[in-house]
């Protein structure tokens, strides 16, 4: 053979993997619960992305044809927002919060099992019930419900979405109860709050933003739910109530909550870039930091979404801190860029998910700035732009992450290496795909084109036209992935323990970990990012030899070994029961 | 790494495993709370938006119901401050080794927490007699009714879940689950009701006195 | 053993000795006036106290200073469960930033609602 043989010698298979059935029963395991959330979430952002499929295929043309009339796009656009934000990328990075946090620490669990799987197995019931809106006519209030549209003039559905919004709220409040617990109290001796990885910090960020903004929602839903079944009128202008109660108290939640979406994106890409480019974080304590500094500032921010409704003494003021929030956003951009400044990167495909997202929400972030400022918003407010700048954050940034990450663990969780040509193709695809759906966005806005409309005026068909046909490639780009993960958890290539090569306590056990992670208790790597220097080589050098060779990104550059000690082809790993 | 495990002597280590669960317990119980104070702000906010826009009717509410109204309320409020003593008192009791004497102290504070339940079901059939009601178009008070239910009845229901949470606990003492070194889950429960009672302190103050 | 010298989970647990034996004791002290009966119960009279003071004033005075007052007493009576019985004063620093960075928040934002006109308008109308 001409390459480099795969699996090296020596991996002959994968550590066991827990049985299929594993996943589909209680379990407090927090490896299982986490997979769980993941193929959960994953399951469900499938269906969301169905529905953004049926509404591009309604805008190929400015007449209302595809659906029955108006109301039937509006429980798509509904549906589709919520369940992407509250049932995909809250619960998937719930996912990889409860399967790496406690490797990361070192630990055998989260702090309360139990707790965790009951936050688990809050999910598939609420995201089923979001759909049983179909039964009873589904919610069409779009996902920030204003009232007097969810209260007046909706179907029955709306009071299915608001229980089941409160249920998700539950079940991420009691997850990130847990992870505060976990990362303040369970952390190994030798891990000081700055030597944890980043992403541990990204989730103690995210977690405190759950804690305290999740329950404004509640609140309020709990208000909107009465208005609706029990007669009373908190929303309603005529009967003594108000509108704008709603408006300010979901947004105390909802600006918080993008941050609730996007810091462990950030906590991924700081992985990434470090581990990929094989260089040290650049302003370790500066990503760690601003990521507190984020979620604090993050409240100060709320009524920028409503610019055109709060009265106009308070613009400039909420103007302001929307600037100022940007600061810290900003310090992590430059930290990412000093972090592969001069690296030696390698171009996987985790590390493409990564730069793609540092690309494409460096974009978003300034549409952010643009819509912040308020003579733009007040163009802009309710158009297309505000499309485009929210998928641009969280398309471009949290699920970018998201790719990033399954690209990046998946080795770990499943034993197996993703396949890297398949998964290049999925990043052309993905990026390519996502530019020409939402940038072109962009300019619809600024012409004029409302969001939330099934039908728009004949001069902006052009371009959806191109937003449509390009969103189609990106859909099929998902699927690219879906295929990529199923073949490779069988006849992927074996990863061994460490295929990164990284510092960070998840890779100092088999791939899969076995039940309570840890044989012994693992001793952290004095800098998680001390990429490149001796102390890594040896420590790197050291975990080989302890767990055996993994899967080497680097081998094909490595000169060939000579013919007598080429290791013997490894046979066909067997498939894990 | 193998040279780093240290040897525990296996008493100091289930103690040590017992104060270092208990320091995750009272944590977790402190953050549920911090959430319970976000989502009780938003009906209290509610209700101070209505008192400040809505003086005259408060005022009106007050004077109909008289000053044997608040006399019921703050009969309701001892009841509420007592089991609060008697929680922290069985807590007391148990860490002096007293388990009989703690499990005393705390069906005292299910029993006044039930009691508190029905007077406020009580004083509820009372307003609605007043024609207090949730809809705005019945409501005599033009909203008061609806903005003083739902906070009050969410406290009411947290009151509910105590007590169920009170008799569970009551029922893990008696089966010898609590000692002098172990009372977490006492302590945890106290936790919650104690704030549920800090939450009625204000809810009174607001509603019935200013 | 000194204090300082000791790592962070030490001191909590010195912390926690420390309330106990305030809280186990038969007879408060407070001010230097030793009461014959454990600190719970002390605060518990306060308790009943402070709310007896409340209703009076309530009945009693009228006028700009009856609100802040009342509020004020109710938020001491707060205060004195939070504290005491709920063992913030000795516990775990930690708890009380849980407890008050909420707090705080919930203060502004209802702050906020009451103050501006298009809500509550307590300030602008
Ligand atoms: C530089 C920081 C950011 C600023 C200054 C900013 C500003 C804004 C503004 C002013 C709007 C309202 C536009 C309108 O409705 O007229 C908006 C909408 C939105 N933003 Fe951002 N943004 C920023 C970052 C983010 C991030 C990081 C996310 C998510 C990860 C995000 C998610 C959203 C969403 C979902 C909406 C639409 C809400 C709706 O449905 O109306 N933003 N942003
Ligand atoms: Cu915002």
């Amino acid at each position: 053979m001409a390459t480099a043989a795969y699996p090296l010698g020596g991996i002959v298979a994968p550590a066991k993997r827990p049985a299929l059935s594993e996943y589909l029963r209680w379990s407090i395991d927090h490896k299982i619960i986490g997979v769980q959330y993941m193929v959960t979430s994953f399951i469900f952002f499938l269906i969301a992305g169905g529905m953004a499929m049926l509404i591009r295929w309604e805008l190929l043309t400015p007449a209302t044809d595809l659906m029955a009339n108006g109301s039937s796009y509006n429980t798509l656009f509904t549906l589709h927002g919520t369940m992407m934000i509250f049932t995909w990328i809250v619960p998937m990075f719930a996912g990889f919060g409860n399967y790496l946090i406690p490797l990361m620490l070192g630990a055998k669990d989260m702090a309360f099992p139990w707790l965790n799987a009951f936050a688990f197995w809050l999910i598939p019931p609420s995201g089923l019930l979001l759909l049983a809106g179909y039964f009873v006519g589904p919610a069409e209030a779009g996902w920030t419900s204003y009232p007097p549209l969810s209260t007046l003039f909706s179907p029955d559905g709306q009071t299915l979405w608001a229980l089941s919004i409160h249920l998700l709220g539950l079940s991420s409040i009691l997850g990130a109860i847990n992870f505060i617990v976990t990362i303040k109290n369970m952390r190994p001796p030798g891990m000081g709050w700055f030597q944890m990885p980043l992403f541990v910090w990204a989730t103690f960020a995210t977690s405190i933003i759950v804690v305290l903004a999740t329950p404004f929602l509640a609140g309020a839903l709990t208000l909107l739910i009465l208005d609706r079944v029990a007669g009373t009128t908190f929303f309603n202008a005529a009967m003594g109530g108000d509108v704008l109660l709603w408006q300010n108290v979901f947004w105390f939640y909802s600006h918080p909550a993008v941050y609730i979406m996007v810091l462990p994106g950030f906590g991924i890409l700081s992985e990434l870039l470090s581990i990929h480019s094989r260089k040290p974080i650049f302003g370790y304590r500066m990503i760690a930091l601003s990521s507190l500094a984020i979620a604090l500032v993050g409240f100060t921010v709320w009524a920028h979404h409503m610019f055109t409704s709060l009265q106009p003494e308070l613009r400039i003021p909420f103007m302001i801190t929307s600037f100022i929030i940007a600061v810290p956003t900003g310090i992590k951009i430059f930290s990412w860029l000093g972090t592969i400044y001069g690296g030696k990167i390698r171009l996987n495909s985790a590390m493409l998910f990564g730069l793609g997202f540092l690309s494409l929400f460096v974009i978003g972030g300034i549409s952010g700035m643009m819509l912040g400022s308020v003579p733009v918003d007040i163009h802009m407010h309710d158009t297309y732009f505000v499309v485009s700048h929210f998928h641009f954050v969280l398309f471009g940034g949290s699920v970018f992450a998201i790719y990033g990450g399954i690209y990046h663990w998946f080795p770990k969780i499943t034993g197996r290496m993703l396949d890297e040509r398949l998964g290049k193709i999925h990043f052309v695809l993905t990026y390519f795909g996502f530019l020409f759906t939402f940038f072109p966005m962009h300019i619809l806005g600024m012409q004029g084109m409302p969001r939330r409309v099934a039908e728009y005026d004949p001069r902006f068909q052009d371009l959806n036209v191109l937003v449509g046909l390009s969103a189609f490639v990106l859909g099929i780009s998902t699927f690219v992935l879906v295929y990529n993960a199923i073949i490779s958890v069988y006849r992927g290539k074996v990863a061994g323990a460490n295929p990164w090569r990284a510092l960070t306590l998840e890779w100092q056990t088999s791939s899969p970990p076995p039940a309570y992670n840890f044989v012994g208790d693992p001793i952290p790597f004095e800098d998680p990012y001390g990429y490149g220097t001796e102390a890594a080589q040896a420590y790197l050098a050291a975990m080989e030899a302890r767990f055996g060779p993994s899967y080497d990104p680097e081998a094909r550059n490595k000169p060939k070994p000579p013919a007598s000690i080429s290791p013997t082809p490894a046979p066909e790993p067997s498939v894990g029961d | 790494m193998s040279e780093l495990t240290v040897q525990h002597d296996a008493h100091t280590h289930d103690l040590e495993a017992i104060s270092r669960m208990s320091e995750n317990y009272k944590f977790a119980m402190w953050l549920f709370i911090a959430s319970e104070t976000i989502i009780f702000s938003v009906f209290i906010a509610a209700y101070a938006v209505f008192r400040f826009q809505n003086k005259e009717i408060v005022h009106a509410v007050h004077e109909a119901l008289g000053f044997g109204g608040t006399l019921i309320v703050t009969f309701n409020t001892f009841l509420l401050l007592t089991s609060s003593w008697a929680m922290v008192m069985g807590l007391r009791s148990i860490q002096l080794d007293n388990v009989k004497g703690g499990i005393r102290w705390l069906s005292l504070t299910a029993l006044l927490g039930v009691i508190f339940v029905i007077l406020q079901y009580y004083e509820y059939t009372q307003l609605a007699a007043k024609s207090i009601t949730l809809g705005f178009e019945t409501d005599a008070y033009e909203g008061f009714g609806m903005h003083f239910y739902a906070p009050t009845a969410f406290h009411g229901f947290h009151v509910i879940v105590g007590v169920l949470w009170c008799l569970d606990v009551i029922r893990r003492a008696r089966k010898g689950q609590y000692s002098k070194d172990n009372v977490i889950g006492v302590e945890v429960f106290g936790l919650y009701w104690h704030f549920v009672d800090v939450v009625w302190i204000l809810l009174f103050t607001l509603i019935y006195l200013v | 053993m000194s204090e300082e010298t000791m790592p962070v989970e030490h001191t909590e647990q010195s912390h926690k000795h420390h309330a106990h034996a305030e809280t186990l004791a038969p007879t408060t002290t407070i001010m230097g006036i030793t009461l014959p009966m454990p600190l719970y119960t002390t605060v518990f009279m306060i308790l009943g106290i402070l709310t007896v003071t409340e209703v009076l004033l309530a009945e009693l005075i009228e006028g700009d200073i009856k609100i802040p007052l009342l509020l004020g007493i109710a938020v001491a009576k707060g205060a004195l469960v939070v504290m005491f019985y709920m063992h913030l004063k000795t516990d775990s620093r930690a708890f009380a930033l849980a407890f008050l960075v909420p707090l705080g928040l919930a203060i502004l934002c209802t702050l906020f609602l009451i103050a501006v006109p298009s809500t509550g308008g307590y300030f602008g109308a």
